[in-house]
């Protein structure tokens, strides 16, 4: 275990000695941001649509009391989403769709020999292979959220209103109501650290794999299981480090 | 010339290779041979610096390799190319790029300059129509030729090959051999093949090592192999039909 921990900190170490010419990592940087970023986008609006809509709606059901103002119900939403649910959600769904893909391409590159082929031609295959990756990933993933973020809203708004439960003019009052500025580098600064866990841990369970294709399958899943851990992990410490 | 002395490595407790020495010379294909798992693939990989031998040395032409710094290893890694055993292509480039990917990382020649050196290192190896199929889009033999164009693109004093014509039929197996060879032959390499082809060691064996359980426990060349006293390597050579019918004869 603390062997494993030395090995990822060595490895990140690795990244950033004997690299290549800036060039090769702009072009690389500029794929992996496609690769990350853009296709991710779909399954990214869905899932966050959705979450806002139904946080609106279960919070609609929940606040009954006719003491309280209906746009309270944007405010929690807002809430809601902005500070946990857009970030962190987001994050899990990509660790599944981005953490599984960068292990499972690094492990197939290094059961069979590429990566040995790589170090061979003298070329840093860590900082090759993986620094464009984690570049990648902590450029797309904060734009992610944030659209996650605004889509969640929308969500929220849309739902709110088709079922009655507020009306427009009140869910904009709510999501404008008692707002923390605060909140939005707080959501962009968990992105970045959670896009740099997802993509590192991914990376190094990748690239350490040994065996053949069972085992290429098994990093994978240790991958996004890792990486999810270290998340929650992390938003937890962030959550009382900053707020 | 590439020299190995003394060279021990263990894996978990169990010693894989035990007190190794010996000497490639330049513009001869040299060859290792012996079953499999006695531990050719690990002291290959001694020899590129891929595995970091527990005790020993290792000599590229007088420069010493595995007590080197990083910068200094680097530098002679850049005079060696590889073969592997599985080709080891990179499966998003075309054969084109990947035979290109060398240059691209590592040369300072200009664009044309590039593309001419990856034609004719295709042209070399009778692959210049595939030049833009995928690595999955072509055969093992082909697979395999791809994998020697890329190991010589950038004109490699020192080329290793791994098991270049395990899974291959015959005829293929010997146009690799002689293309190796002929490589060789031509541009004063240092080459060392990891084999356990027969076919190939009497074809291209100007210096044959023969491992047994680690060790290297023989030494020639194609002409004497037949005629050895050493009885594992009788073992290994006589398995086959053909080269026992041949011995009797002759
Ligand atoms: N990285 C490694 N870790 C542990 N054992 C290894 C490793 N590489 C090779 N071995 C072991 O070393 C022995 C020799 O392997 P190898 O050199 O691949 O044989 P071959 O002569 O067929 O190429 C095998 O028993 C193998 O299990
Ligand atoms: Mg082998």
């Amino acid at each position: 275990m603390i062997e494993k921990f030395g090995q990822y900190f060595i490895l990140m170490g690795n990244l950033f000695v004997r690299r290549e010419r800036f060039k090769v990592y702009f072009r690389l940087t500029v794929d992996e941001c496609i690769h990350i970023g853009v296709d991710s986008l779909l399954i990214v609006a869905i899932v966050s649509s959705f979450i806002g809509a139904v946080t609106c709606i279960q919070t609609a059901a929940n606040l009954v009391s006719p003491l309280i103002p209906s746009y309270i119900i944007a405010s929690v939403t807002r809430e809601m989403t902005l500070l946990e649910l857009a970030p962190t959600f987001t994050c899990v769904v990509l660790a599944g769709k981005v953490g599984s893909n960068i292990a499972s391409q690094l492990g197939t590159m290094r059961i069979s020999e590429q990566i040995d082929a790589l170090e061979v031609m003298g070329i840093n295959s860590a900082s090759y292979l993986i620094l464009p990756k984690i570049l990648g990933s902590i450029i797309t993933i904060p734009m992610l959220v944030t659209i996650s973020a605004f889509l969640s809203l929308l969500g929220g708004f849309v739902a709110g209103i088709a079922t009655g439960a507020l009306t427009a003019k009140e869910y904009i009052q709510g999501i404008q109501s008692d707002f923390i500025a605060f909140n939005v580098p707080f959501a962009l600064i968990k992105a970045f650290v959670f896009a740099f866990l997802i993509s590192s841990i991914s990376a190094y369970q990748g690239y350490y794999t040994k065996g053949g294709a069972f085992q290429v399958g098994q990093s994978s899943t240790t991958a996004v299981v890792n990486s999810c851990i270290a998340l929650l992990v992390f938003d937890y410490l962030l959550a009382q480090l900053l707020l | 010339m590439i020299e190995c002395k003394n060279i021990h490595k263990s894996f978990n407790g169990k010693q894989i290779l035990k007190n190794v020495s010996g000497v490639f010379d330049q513009g001869k294909t040299n060859l290792i041979i012996g079953a499999s798992g006695t531990g050719k693939s690990v002291l290959l990989k001694c020899l590129v610096g891929l595995v970091q031998p527990d005790e020993g040395e290792i000599l590229y032409d007088g420069r010493p390799f595995n007590h080197a710094t990083n910068q200094e290893k680097q530098s002679i890694r850049r005079e060696i190319g590889m073969l592997f055993q599985g080709g080891a292509l990179f499966d998003s480039k075309t054969v084109e790029e990947n035979v290109m990917f060398p240059l691209e990382m590592l040369s300072t020649m200009s664009k044309s300059e590039k593309s001419d050196r990856v034609h004719f290192c295709l042209q070399r190896v009778g692959l210049d129509h595939a030049a833009k199929r995928l690595p999955s889009e072509i055969s093992g033999g082909m697979a395999k030729r791809v994998g020697i164009a890329r190991a010589i693109v950038m004109n490699p004093k020192y080329l290793y090959c791994d098991e270049p014509n395990s899974g291959l039929d015959p005829q293929t197996s010997i146009r690799i051999d002689n293309l190796i060879q002929e490589i060789t032959h031509e541009y004063e390499m240092t080459t060392v093949v990891v084999t356990h082809d027969m076919n190939s060691m009497l074809e291209i064996g100007e210096h044959i090592i023969f491992m047994f359980q680690g060790e290297k426990i023989w030494e020639g060349t194609k002409e004497v192999i037949l005629d050895n006293k050493v009885s594992a390597l009788q073992d290994f050579i006589f398995a086959n039909k053909l080269i026992r019918d041949m011995k009797e004869h002759s």
